[in-house]
């Protein structure tokens, strides 16, 4: 399952990028976090704020021709993603703040 | 009160009208003074009279103010919002952990700041007690304040963030965010998110230049200097030049490139330069009286949670006419910052 994954806020005022693949994930860690990915709250409005310097993450995926897209702060991710969390952080690429 | 100003305030405008038409140049003269400072207070009066909309703050006992109340907890790398082991609270010695001394120094810097130069006694204005939590989280590249009286620090990544506890810009700018919360609540979104962050660099700054005596052609103006990893180097932001602290950098100097929908972080950069240009201007410490007028300006009733750079602009004018005089110095340094980020006022 790919998907990708934009962390943004934080004082640093950066994004990290990353388009990832689940079948990168090792042993137990790709079925749960693609339970974690399957049961997200896919397309509900994006969060107005979510406090000063909180990260949040915004995760697009592709089912067929669909994209589904959802945001969401880091205090709403669920622990079983968090293997997600730590590719993102060890393959992202940092981008300017405002970068699309 | 001075016996001028008593004599001002006691006589009726009518009188002063009548005085302004006097044919003795020094009556009229002194007359026209004294009606100008007159409409002053009067509008003042009335502006506040009409917008007055915080509520009053409750009466707090037996607190003098001036002493920080700090508890420093380990979260041992926890993501818990949870406080966790208390490692130094107010008044014990310093701990054997570095970064827990460095919060405990952090928030104390902070709260002396607003203490000495606003007579403001912490984040709420009525003595809050600061809590900083330290070893949140494992490798959390970032700080935070989490609007409900807690400040926590990460460890940093190595890449983009190092410790934290190390940057006292970067508390300084962590606790204005709730500063501003307590004052004019700025959204967090827009031009009012980008000035809510622009409000916390602008303290953050002067927080770092007031615990090392710079004045404002001796500090740098980067924020985030001391915690950024390789990868952000040398600093997350210049308040000076505005888009140019690292190789991410896309914040805009002036509202010719301002960012339709960008991030609070990217359009901060206008006010801070405004702000920057504005202490520069008038030279000495930045605390001597831009900070003062920015201060003014964000404890002001008309500011309101959704304002604008231009709103905000013209109530740093306003304070500055207000506390120094239509024609002073410091109200025309003001109108430079603006202008020089083509903030229209």
């Amino acid at each position: 399952m790919r998907v990708d994954v934009t962390r943004r806020g934080g004082v640093a005022g950066v994004a990290l990028h990353a388009t990832l693949d689940t079948a990168e994930l090792t042993g137990t860690d790709a079925p749960r976090v693609e339970a974690a990915l399957r049961d997200l709250p896919w397309g509900r409005p994006v969060p107005v704020s979510i406090g000063p310097d909180r990260f949040r993450y915004e995760m697009v995926t592709a089912e067929g021709d669909h994209e589904r897209r959802v945001v969401l702060s880091e205090s709403e991710i669920p622990d079983a993603l968090q293997p997600l969390l730590t590719l993102l952080a060890d393959l992202g690429q940092i981008r300017p703040a405002s970068a699309e | 009160m001075t016996a001028s100003c008593a004599r001002r305030c006691i006589v009726p405008p009518s009188l002063l009208y009548r005085l302004a038409r006097s044919a003795d140049e020094a009556v009229r003269d002194a007359a026209l003074d004294a009606l100008v400072l007159d409409a002053r207070f009067r509008l003042a009066r009335a502006e506040c009279a009409v917008t007055l909309r915080r509520q009053p703050a409750p009466v707090t006992f037996g607190r003098a103010g001036g002493q920080p109340q700090r508890t420093i907890y380990d979260q041992q790398g926890s993501e818990s919002q949870t406080p966790g082991v208390v490692v130094r609270a107010e008044g014990q010695a310093p701990s054997q952990d570095e970064a827990a001394n460095q919060a405990y120094d952090g928030l104390g810097a902070t709260y002396g700041f607003y203490w000495t130069v606003f007579e403001r006694d912490s984040i709420d204005a009525a003595g809050m007690p600061l809590l900083g939590l330290v070893h949140y989280g494992r490798r959390y590249p970032n700080a935070f304040w989490d609007g409900a009286g807690h400040m926590f620090f990460g460890d940093g990544d190595g890449q983009i963030l190092t410790q934290t506890t190390a940057g006292i810009d970067v508390i300084g700018h962590e606790l204005t965010h709730g500063v501003t919360q307590y004052e004019a609540n700025l959204t967090y979104s827009g031009q009012s998110g980008a000035l809510n962050e622009s409000v916390s660099d602008v303290f953050g700054i002067q927080v770092k230049q007031y615990l090392l005596g710079q004045d404002v052609h001796r500090s740098d103006w980067l924020i985030g200097a001391d915690i950024v990893g390789p990868a952000l180097r040398p600093a997350l932001r210049s308040m000076k030049h505005p888009g140019t602290a690292n190789a991410y950098d896309d914040q805009p100097a002036d509202m010719d490139n301002y960012v339709p929908g960008g991030d609070v972080h990217t359009n901060s950069g206008i006010p801070n330069r405004a702000f920057y240009v504005v202490a520069s201007t008038l030279g000495g410490y930045a605390w001597d009286a831009a900070g003062p007028i920015w201060y003014a300006a964000l404890a002001d009733p008309q500011l309101h949670p959704n304002a604008t750079f231009r709103d905000f602009a013209r109530i740093t004018l306003r304070q500055a006419q207000q506390t120094y005089g239509a024609g002073s110095d410091q109200a025309h340094a003001v109108q430079q910052g603006w202008e020089a980020v083509k903030v229209s006022l």
